[in-house]
């Protein structure tokens, strides 16, 4: 009887732990905007009013519960050598998949896109590099956490 | 016997057979006319709802489908007369440029496209579940906002499907053509072939074989010219060969495309090369990818699009 109640307390501990152990791998996904838009998979339209400005898309990785999700953004920049920072739109195409896009009045100047996400209590960040044909893929930083303003400015002198 | 009638008396006929004469008659007479009634009734009734039919026939049939055509350059014409600044092309009608002419076309509320010179170009349907032009020869700019499949182009070897995109469609008098698209997807279909082309891709077209293998406008030129070769001219192994050598990790576009257009023996090499540069999903059986199931190839496909 000892050893049922001892299986049972076990296999209900690790059914409630199942969920917070897939978000503590919780992390961001980065891609081209059309992935966000992968023929087939039920993306809305509305989506594409968005696309010219549209620079990339950013996916939820192992966050078992989508509906505790959240996700925020800011661009970074450096304008004229000035610091400067601007609201982003982030647009959900699916269930954990957003298009991120830039106001028209931040094509001049350097810019980085910061973005935090949480899934429950697990969190994950990303710094996305823009340059003048979109994003660098090959620079972006992803994090277990937002950015520190230190990481910040760093992608900015990179 | 003449002689005899005219030798019988002369006598006056009683009134009640004249009445019953006359009874008889007007009897005879309106079954005459009851019998008529309904052909000419008929005949009249049939007409005035003719007449009636062919009012609101006029008045109700919804307008002959057209789209707003707009010049841009030079003078374009639309169903062989030049076109002023602005017109219609209604179904069934061709628009055409010279070498120094150009149009836009609006194509409803859904988007707009763009009328290189040196194109012919046919309006073949506009309607809620369908708006079709045919690109015979020349170069169009499409820019379509509207939910995916309603937008087409056909071409001499193949039709373009708006997935939501904007792309530019050229084809030249033999009917080779080339899709480059620089927005969302474009489905390029021709007789049960498909190849998917995303932003930054591009894809040749034949006539007789269709679409050729999507590849992105980035990809080295050993790799274009070895795809254009496999497609196109039997380059079997050799092209395929380099092809695999020049794959980077967003070629695998071009190589996901390529699983389910070569040989089965040749099969397992592109697939080992597409998880050489970017490792299987977990959502992704290898058993199943290799049998060209399409519900893997698909979940498959959308993994990979984030790393194009």
């Amino acid at each position: 009887m000892e050893m049922v109640k001892s299986f049972l307390i076990c296999a209900g501990a690790a059914a409630w732990m199942v969920p917070y152990s897939a978000a503590a791998d919780f992390s961001l996904t980065i891609g081209n905007a059309f992935a966000a838009l992968v023929p087939g998979n039920g993306s809305t339209p509305v989506v594409k009013k968005t696309d010219k400005s549209a620079l990339f898309a950013v996916r939820f990785q192992d966050c078992p519960s989508l509906d505790q999700a959240k996700i925020s953004g800011l661009a970074e920049g450096l304008v004229a050598g000035a610091r400067a920072s601007a609201p982003v739109n982030i647009q959900a195409a699916a269930p954990g998949i957003y298009v991120v896009s830039l106001a028209p009045n931040q094509q001049q100047g350097l810019w980085v896109v910061s973005l935090s996400a949480t899934c429950g209590s697990a969190k994950a960040g990303a710094l996305v590099p823009i340059g003048p044909q979109g994003f660098l893929r090959d620079q972006i930083k992803l994090l277990p956490r937002p950015a520190t303003k230190a990481e910040i400015e760093a992608a900015l002198r990179e | 016997m003449k002689d005899d009638l005219q030798g019988l008396p002369l006598a006056k006929a009683p009134d009640s057979i004249w009445t019953s004469i006359e009874s008889a008659l007007e009897t005879r007479l309106k079954a005459e006319r009851v019998s008529r009634r309904p052909v000419w009734i008929a005949l009249a009734a049939a007409g005035a709802a003719l007449s009636i039919g062919v009012f609101v026939w006029r008045d109700m049939r919804p307008p002959k489908a057209s789209w707003e055509v707009v010049r841009l350059d030079g003078k374009p014409s639309v169903g062989s007369k030049p076109m002023g600044d602005s017109g219609k092309i209604a179904v069934g009608q061709w628009l055409q440029t010279d070498a120094s002419s150009r149009a836009r076309i609006d194509v409803g509320s859904i988007g707009t496209v763009e009328i290189a010179p040196n194109t012919r170009v046919q309006m073949l349907a506009s309607g809620p579940q369908e708006q079709r032009l045919r690109l015979a020869s020349g170069e169009i700019s499409a820019s379509v906002s509207a939910p995916p499949r309603l937008f087409f182009v056909d071409t001499p070897a193949s039709t373009a499907v708006d997935l939501g995109c904007a792309y530019t469609m050229k084809a030249d008098p033999e009917g080779n053509g080339l899709l480059s698209v620089t927005l969302g997807w474009v489905s390029l279909e021709w007789e049960g072939r498909e190849a998917l082309v995303p932003a930054g891709a591009s894809c040749r077209t034949r006539p007789k074989i269709g679409p050729g293998t999507p590849y992105f406008d980035d990809a080295s030129q050993r790799l274009e010219v070895a795809l254009a070769g496999f497609d196109f001219k039997r380059g079997g192994e050799p092209a395929l060969d380099i092809v695999l050598g020049e794959a980077r990790i967003r070629d695998t576009l071009t190589l996901w495309h390529l699983l389910s257009r070569v040989d089965a023996a040749d099969r397992q090499r592109v697939f080992d090369r597409v998880v050489a540069l970017v490792p299987l999903p977990g959502a992704v059986s290898r058993d199943k990818a290799l049998q060209l199931d399409p519900e893997t190839l698909k979940i498959w496909r959308e993994e990979l699009a984030w790393k194009w």
